[in-house]
């Protein structure tokens, strides 16, 4: 008899406590890829902060790989059951397309506290579908140079002026490439190739998707001139021994975590890649004198643009608790995170405002060459196009070919945009 | 057909005795497990993807009815068409080359020689590398500077290919690495070399025949079976090839290496068109059951039952 009530109470204790719970606390689920190191330490604090702030909500983490968290969010989606906020990409605006999104714009509209002309313009465009905003963004990446200073000094050029033209670019490689008697390089100054192709495009003044006039625009003169030059560069040294070098190189994104990666040795002179770079040279080329500029275009500065990517935190479509949800969406997108977290990895604040403010330039000097020098100028990939993914994929392959002397720039991006045209109006039925 | 219409018989439950019925009863709970694994699991899947071949899907949206029009779109895809290509051609090269070298070095294997099982277990080794771990190592063994390939070619005065990043030896390159993963067939040849009685070699050297008769008159039609259930698997899992060009080229150079399967998983989980997707499959279903059923066909032309 005792058993039974002391059974009873307990189950009554309980499910007495567990209402309680329920009511003072919403549990929002939230899934990231910051498994480990600074990053991991990082957003625990984050977190932490945000539950001290906001003492009704707590979040409860769930640690899914980057590679597969596009994944495992869309299944969740598919099957009722998604997290209430995931970190993502601005490719994942494309999903808004497909209605695995929820949109945000009746809690920004509601809410006089989030402001979309805080950010910067590009971060918006991006996470924007429809006239829609489907996902806030804590930091924008901008692709740069990044160039040896040390390796410059040995050939005799002037570290301190990088090359602002195609030209000077061209004439700087040469001086900077090392090759065998059989071609074999040895050493090279700038590998295009190995960069997103669309910094190409986007510095030579073409791009990818008209979005006034909804367009794709895959055989833009501009592009044609593009694959026209990276074609001849190529053809300089012989596109089996580019080709050759690229493969003996590329394990472990070129040794990016490496010391003996080609960027840090000085095998490779200048390279395009996103800003978050910086941290991995502090930390993996500890010995080498760098610079970051500009990507070099036909006509040089201010005639260049290169490519800016967001990164996104969203409300998968069929999130339980909206409303939280959108408080953390908030924090997420808010001063403090940006201030603590995204400063972490050399990426830009998308709040405009804290990439001016004096405390945060002096701890973070590199931001001076990316407001003044590559924001203005760069161009959002548009990834709200619901075939962004496939476009990019053809775009390479069509690269190859050019590359290889199978087709002409101008067969090949004829031939581009009339698949992508077919396939977007597919896409779009 | 006989056998199928017993096995019919042995299914009518009602003539069957109480005993028999328990039996069957308990027949039918022991295999439970796997039933639901492979209804769930195989059977199901085989079919959704069938009325998913007639729709579009995206895994989010609601399927869409569309008839053929996947099917008709495919026709008319030139990538479908490469990657039909590049799996012909993959097929097409590694099967006759990876038949004869398996039997051959079978037949080596099978010689009483000193050492022998530390041979055989060299040979069956690549095997139980994992196929990730062993494409990692092979981007490495094919990596044009550093590489062990080109460093051999290098030191005898060649300058060895770009290998995977060359649009004309991403293929062969492929080949080469699969078949030094023969380990498992080899096996079998072994096991079915060794099934081959003592008497008919004894006496075809009584009658005179050299080894090499010996070898085309006894050994090749004995292990015709075995040769017959090597080249069935071989072109099913030829046909299937992914995980190495996904790994190691992604489809690249020039779409040199899309393979059917990685062409496919492309559109399925890339590009989200599992419809598109699941027509894929089916017509790889269809071009894997017509070629089995060409082999199987003309196997009593030259398969031996001994």
């Amino acid at each position: 008899m005792f058993k039974k009530y002391l059974f009873l109470s307990m189950v009554l204790v309980f499910v007495l406590s567990s209402l309680t719970l329920a009511a003072e606390q919403t549990v929002v689920e939230f899934w990231h890829g910051f498994q480990s190191g600074r990053v991991h330490e990082a957003m625990n604090e984050m977190v932490k902060h945000f539950e001290e702030t906001h003492p009704n909500i707590k979040i409860k983490q769930t640690l899914v790989a980057w590679g597969k968290i596009n994944d495992k969010v869309l299944t969740s989606v598919a099957a009722g059951n998604p997290p209430d906020v995931a970190r993502g990409w601005s490719a994942n605006i494309a999903w808004a397309s497909q209605g695995a999104l929820e949109s945000l714009d009746e809690f920004i509209k509601d809410d006089p506290e989030w402001n979309p002309e805080d950010f910067w313009p590009q971060a918006i465009e991006q996470s924007t579908y429809e006239g829609k905003i489907y996902a806030v963004s804590p930091s924008v990446i901008t692709n740069v140079m990044f160039y040896n200073k040390d390796r410059f000094r040995e050939v005799g050029l002037d570290p301190e002026d990088p090359p602002n033209t195609i030209e000077e670019l061209e004439e700087m490689n040469e001086k900077l490439t090392v090759a065998g008697d059989n071609g074999e390089i040895e050493k090279i100054g700038i590998v295009p190739t190995i960069s997103a192709i669309d910094n190409w495009i986007y510095a030579f003044g073409g791009k990818l998707y008209d979005h006034e006039n909804k367009k794709i625009t895959a055989n833009h003169p501009k592009n044609i001139e593009a694959f026209k030059w990276l074609k001849s560069f190529i053809d300089n040294y012989g596109v089996e021994n580019i080709q050759a070098w690229i493969a003996s190189n590329q394990s472990g994104q070129f040794g990016r975590w490496n010391p003996q990666g080609p960027y840090y040795t000085g095998e490779l002179g200048m390279w395009v890649i996103g800003q978050w770079n910086y941290n991995d040279i502090m930390e993996y080329g500890k010995d080498m004198d760098f610079g970051m500029t500009y990507i070099p275009s036909p006509d040089g500065w201010p005639n260049t643009s290169s490519r800016l990517n967001s990164n996104f935190y969203y409300m998968p479509k069929g999130a339980k608790h909206p409303e939280a949800a959108w408080e953390f969406l908030k924090f997420l997108s808010g001063e403090y995170f940006m201030r603590h977290f995204v400063a972490t990895d050399a990426v830009t604040p998308a709040r405009k405002g804290i990439c001016y403010d004096e405390e945060f330039v002096s701890n973070n000097p590199w931001i001076v060459p990316v407001r003044d020098k590559l924001m203005p100028n760069s161009r959002a990939i548009p990834n709200s196009l619901p075939i962004i993914n496939e476009y990019h994929g053809q775009l390479n392959a069509a690269l190859d070919m050019v590359v290889f002397g199978e087709k002409t720039a101008e067969e090949a991006l004829n031939a581009l945009q009339a698949e992508m045209e077919k396939e977007l109006k597919r896409a779009l039925e | 057909m006989k056998a199928f219409k017993n096995s019919l018989k042995l299914l009518s439950i009602n003539k069957m005795s109480n005993e028999k019925r328990k039996d069957f009863r308990n027949g039918i709970l022991f295999i439970t497990p796997w039933l639901m694994g492979f209804i769930l699991l195989v059977l199901y899947p085989f079919f959704a993807a069938l009325y998913y071949s007639f729709t579009r899907y995206n895994i989010i949206k609601e399927p869409r009815w569309v008839g053929f029009e996947n099917y008709i779109e495919l026709f008319n895809d030139p990538l479908f068409w490469t990657s039909l290509y590049n799996t012909f051609f993959y097929v097409g090269v590694l099967l006759p080359l990876a038949t004869i070298l398996s039997i051959s070095i079978a037949l080596l294997l099978n010689q009483k020689v000193r050492f022998m099982s530390a041979y055989r277990t060299i040979y069956f080794m690549p095997v139980m590398v994992p196929m990730v771990a062993s494409s990692i190592v092979w981007m490495w063994i094919l990596n044009p500077r550093f590489g062990l390939i080109n460093g051999i070619l290098n030191a005898v005065g060649i300058k060895g290919p770009g290998w995977l990043a060359s649009p004309e030896w991403a293929k062969p390159a492929l080949v080469l690495m699969s078949l030094w993963a023969m380990g498992r067939t080899i096996v079998i040849y072994l096991a079915g070399l060794q099934d081959i009685p003592k008497q008919l070699y004894e006496a075809a050297r009584i009658d005179g025949a050299s080894p090499l008769q010996a070898t085309f008159h006894i050994t090749i039609p004995m292990l015709s079976p075995i040769i017959f259930f090597n080249v069935v698997m071989g072109l099913i899992s030829g046909f299937q090839y992914f995980t190495q060009a996904y790994i190691m080229t992604g489809g690249g150079p020039m779409n040199k290496t899309l393979f059917y399967s990685l062409y496919l998983y492309r559109n399925a989980f890339s590009n989200l068109k599992m419809g598109y997707a699941s027509a894929q499959a089916y017509i790889l279903f269809i071009i894997i059951l017509f070629f089995t059923a060409i082999v199987f066909k003309f196997s009593n032309r030259w398969v031996h039952y001994g």
